[in-house]
């Protein structure tokens, strides 16, 4: 008589263990670039040199001790955001990789597993990889500063520290969004990084030509460009709270699309899916500033911008052009029978630029001089 | 049966004729939007935009255009379509590849075609401007040079998917082949140079002039980090092509359906990469930590005491940090020890052998250096000769040589006195720093205070000297070293004195100006004729008055002019040519405080003739332009109008 040995089905433990293992050789590689960014080059450079560089003057004093860092750690910290952003690309498409693949995705819907699970499993694994990576960083630079005798400087340090936490996750879950939405990884990466482009240096340029851009602390700039952030966060002061709330949401929307995703779109060209021409008018607006303001440069200098002719032949022509570029390089073929489909996108592009420029001159004050 | 070949093969040059037509009109967009328009808006661009453009899109249609012709050898159900073609391997490799070259540079040659008719056509508004663009034949030269570049590109990155089995690893290893392999070279002959004060650079000094060997080696892996450079050197490049293309063709030709680099044979293409990658890491893992540490120590000059430990640690920390990402890499994720232990042997018994070289100062090298008496002639080569605008064809780099004993005897006082024992530079076992301590242990001992700087102690560069000296028995050497060529140097004062052909030559270097304070005054001769005095020789003497006017500028352009122009030629050709010339400048160095009394003073006589030195009479004239514009801003001034209307 057989007797049946009870199985325990595979639960959220077990898609967190699978992912973690996934990316644990690589968590670890990342944990030795941020030893190496961090206090091995503390070692190398001594505590003396240390000591006495922190004492001497430097013009951007006061500007370091507002974001709590110091001539020494403010290019570490540097160096530890650019580690950052990389390991946010690679963890992240480690964590995911098997997602695109169609046996494996197949393998994956046939468990007896919902897909909050496998989605919160792998958030979870990538969440622990980042927090061991900051965690052994931390417990390393304290022990640095504990043999020195200076633990003041990382607990004054650890503000900056947590900030940059707190953007990598943000970045990480603005990733989750285009790792959850895509076919395929190639097309996850470049999306990911064209609507970061696209919407910083769009917003820069509506900024600039209605002359509202008096500096880089308007929040809607890095609204949808989140690996700037990494970055900004060391020169002026970032709110944790709005990370946080910004981490919420992209978690909740990237989760929204995981489990909205049907199998099928495992290898499939984002040119080809159904919600890509909803992110095409950002790429129409790009195309569209930037050549408009560049033939403006050529043609019309010496006029204002959005009075400047020219400016809207070039705002049209880079906007069909956007349209086009993102349509050829997202795998998808241009077709006569559907360029009606194509145009859409164009005119949302364009009703975008008309919308943000009209809200930009309504809401903000003009500058006093052109930054 | 000959009707049905015939059919095949015209099929399978349809075929790959049949590509979307995207790949045309999205290259003819891009250069029009950034070549064509900035030369209708009558900026005068378009020949300083186009070969960046140009390179710029070629480049990344390289890419494109070899995954969307060559990218179905890395998918089985593709290539047997394609190999089971009834047309040969030869004729679909040929057509193929045309098909792909003629998408590569048929855009770039239509909207070429297209601003050099619009160039003719359109009217130049600002001819001042215009006559120093390069003329439409010159920029078809170059763009020449530039496909020809090009098409090694586009052939190195098809060899490269012809390797591979996979297009995201031809991609990486195409990308890692042109970062690695530079660095490679630069990093180590670099550090090697930095190590042995005195060894000349090759990859340095070979950029100023390279031979065809080393712009084979360039390119060879690196046709992405050269395309905008070695722009003369067509025949070797072309060369290379041919040959990079008929590699490909063995490749496509040998290349199986189900072909796999990493299955059953050695993945040689990736050990190559991993090879090159973890030596490099290494030593950029030592240039990190050792300038961390030099950077950080608070000194206006290089450290004098420093260890080699940070160096060491840097490269002991590349080294693990490069083996493991490689091997990462390799492994798709996993670590794999044994692989790990060949990779570290293979590539760390090199690098101790050349570290161990370098740091024990390679037997002496930097202070093996001829005795006086030994020495039969010594060259010192002016690779910084001043570029003149007016005869470009001047300005090259010369070698000067000195063969008086008196000479050589001094020549040797001043490079030996570098070997002092005090030098912290010679100290072994040597760092990164070596050198830099041997630059400033020479510079400091040139305490100098401008006249009209302020109070703080100024340090003029110093730029380094390549010597090349030969000895009585045969034997030649060649140096780079930081020399104490400044006016409080006794040695270097008397050879100025004693060598007017010397003193000529340092005027010819563009540093000159930083090393030692000239003065110069002006002479008319009883040759010069009334025309000439009234014209610009009394106009300049008059200048030299004129506060506003940059008079010693203008002098130190006019003696480089001169002396590039007579450094090929004798001490009789010197004072024929100040016999018979209409004006003469007298040049005189300036000596710091008790180093000499003003007859000390080593000085010179030279020419101004505009008839027989190139290029002088256009600089005279521009000069005399300058100085009546700033008269009349004067006038103009005087009389309450505004300057410029």
């Amino acid at each position: 008589m057989m007797t049946a040995i009870p199985q325990s089905a595979p639960g959220l433990g077990w898609v967190f263990g699978k992912s973690f293992q996934r990316m644990r050789s690589l968590m670890l590689l990342f944990s030795f670039l941020f030893l190496l960014a961090m206090p091995i080059a503390l070692l190398i450079i001594g505590r003396d040199n240390y000591l006495t560089l922190v004492s001497s003057y430097n013009f951007l004093e006061p500007a370091f001790g507002e974001q709590s860092l110091n001539q020494v750690l403010w290019p570490l910290h540097i160096i530890l955001a650019l580690i950052s952003l990389a390991a946010v690309a690679v963890l992240a498409s480690t964590g995911f990789r098997t997602f695109y693949l169609q046996n494996a995705v197949d393998r994956e819907s046939s468990m007896p597993l919902g897909s909050s699970r496998l989605f919160l499993g792998r958030a979870l694994a990538l969440l622990a990889a980042f927090l061991f990576i900051f965690a052994v960083n931390a417990a390393a630079t304290l022990a640095v500063f504990a043999g020195w005798g200076k633990i003041a400087h990382f607990l004054t340090y650890s503000a900056a520290y947590l900030k940059l936490f707190a953007a990598t996750l943000e970045l990480l879950a603005f990733c989750l969004v285009f790792l959850a939405l895509s076919g395929t990884l190639f097309d996850a990466i470049l999306t990911c990084l064209g609507i970061q482009f696209a919407w910083a240096s769009s917003v820069l340029h509506i900024l600039g030509m209605t002359n509202r851009l008096t500096d880089l602390e308007t929040d809607i700039l890095w609204l949808l460009s989140p690996a700037a952030r990494l970055f900004i966060s060391t020169f002026r002061p970032l709110s944790v709270w709005q990370s946080l709330i910004m981490i919420v949401f992209w978690t909740i929307v990237a989760w929204f699309f995981y489990k909205k995703r049907p199998a099928e779109y495992a290898g499939v060209r984002n040119g080809q899916l159904p919600w890509y021409p909803a992110l095409q008018p950002f790429f129409v607006l790009w195309g569209g500033t930037l050549l408009g303001s560049f033939v403006h440069g050529l043609f019309a200098e010496e006029q204002s911008v959005l009075s400047s002719p020219v400016f809207y032949m070039g705002l049209a022509a880079g906007a069909l052009l956007g349209q086009v570029v993102s349509t050829v390089v997202s795998g998808k073929q241009l077709r006569k029978t559907k360029m009606t489909k194509e145009i859409l996108p164009v005119l949302a592009g364009l009703t975008l630029f008309a919308l943000m420029t009209g809200l930009v001159c309504l809401c903000m004050a003009p500058a006093a001089q052109p930054w | 049966m000959h009707n049905l070949h015939a059919k095949a093969n015209r099929m399978a040059a349809s075929l790959t004729w049949r590509k979307p037509a995207a790949l045309w009109f999205l290259p003819l967009i891009f250069l029009f939007i950034f070549t064509t328009l900035p030369l209708l808006s009558e900026r005068g661009l378009w020949p300083f935009t186009t070969h960046f453009f140009n390179g710029l899109l070629l480049m990344v249609m390289s890419l494109v255009l070899v995954h969307q012709f060559f990218g179905f050898v890395h998918r089985l159900d593709r290539t047997d379509f394609y190999f089971s073609l009834p047309s040969s391997r030869t004729k679909l490799f040929a057509w193929l590849n045309l098909s792909a070259l003629a998408h590569l540079a048929g855009p770039s040659l239509v909207i070429m075609g297209l601003n050099t008719i619009l160039a003719r056509l359109m009217p130049h508004t600002e001819s001042g401007w215009y006559a120093y663009t390069p003329s439409p034949t010159s920029i078809w030269i170059s763009y020449a040079g530039l496909l020809i570049r090009i098409f090694y590109f586009f052939f190195l990155l098809e060899v490269c998917y012809l390797i591979t089995e996979k297009a995201l690893t031809a991609l990486g290893f195409f990308v890692m082949l042109n970062i690695i392999w530079p660095l490679m070279l630069f990093s180590f002959s670099d550090a090697t140079s930095q190590f042995l004060p005195g060894f000349i650079n090759p990859l340095v000094t070979a950029l100023e002039e390279p031979s065809s060997l080393l712009v084979v080696i360039f390119q060879l892996f690196s046709p992405a980090i050269f395309t905008g450079g070695l722009a003369h050197y067509h025949l070797p490049l072309a060369l290379m092509t041919l040959g990079m293309a008929s590699l490909a063709f063995c490749l496509f030709r040998a290349r199986q359906a189900g072909y796999s680099s990493g299955e059953g044979s050695v993945n040689w293409p990736f050990l190559l990469i991993q090879w090159m990658g973890v030596i490099t890491l290494s030593l950029l893992g030592g240039y990190g930590a050792h300038y961390l540490r030099v950077w950080t120590t608070d000194s206006e000059f290089t450290p004098v005491n420093l260890s080699p430990a940070p160096f060491l640690i840097g490269t002991g920390l590349g080294f693990l940090l490069s083996l493991w990402t490689f091997n990462l890499i390799g492994n798709k994720g996993k670590i794999r020890w044994r692989s790990m232990v060949a990779a570290a042997l293979t590539a760390a018994l090199p690098y101790v052998v050349w570290l161990c070289i370098v740091m024990t100062g390679a037997g002496g090298f930097s202070t093996r250096l001829p005795e006086a008496g030994s020495l039969k002639r010594a060259g010192i080569y002016y690779s910084g000769a001043y570029y003149s605008l007016f005869s470009p064809e001047d300005s090259r780099p010369f070698l000067f040589e000195l063969t008086e004993e008196e000479d050589l005897a001094l020549l040797a006082r001043i490079y030996r006195s570098v070997l002092s024992p005090d030098n912290p530079g010679l100290d072994l076992p040597r760092t990164l720093s070596s050198k830099g301590q041997s630059r400033d242990f020479v510079r400091l001992k040139n305490p100098f205070i401008p006249p009209y700087g302020g109070n703080e102690i100024y340090y003029p560069h110093l730029p380094e000297t390549h010597l090349i000296l030969e000895t009585k028995d045969g034997r030649s050497c060649e140096r780079s070293l930081t020399l104490p060529l400044y006016a409080n140097n006794p040695d270097y004062l008397q050879l100025l004195r004693q060598n007017d052909r010397f003193f000529m030559a340092e005027l010819s270097d563009y540093a000159a100006v930083d090393k030692f304070h000239v003065t110069f005054s002006l002479e008319a001769t009883p040759c010069a004729s009334a025309a000439d005095k009234e014209t610009w020789i009394h106009p300049l003497m008059a200048a030299n008055e004129e506060e506003d006017y940059p008079f010693e500028s203008l002098m130190q352009d006019m003696t480089r002019y001169i002396v590039i122009s007579l450094r090929e030629q004798g001490d009789r050709a010197l004072a024929g040519l100040a016999a018979g010339a209409p004006c003469l400048i007298h040049v005189s160095l300036e000596l710091p405080p008790g180093a000499g009394t003003f007859e000390d003073k080593p000085a010179i006589t030279l020419p101004i003739d505009p008839e027989r030195v190139p290029g002088l009479r256009e600089l005279i004239d521009q000069a005399l332009e300058i100085y009546e514009m700033i008269t009349m801003d004067q006038r103009d001034l005087a009389e309450g109008r505004p300057a410029f209307d």
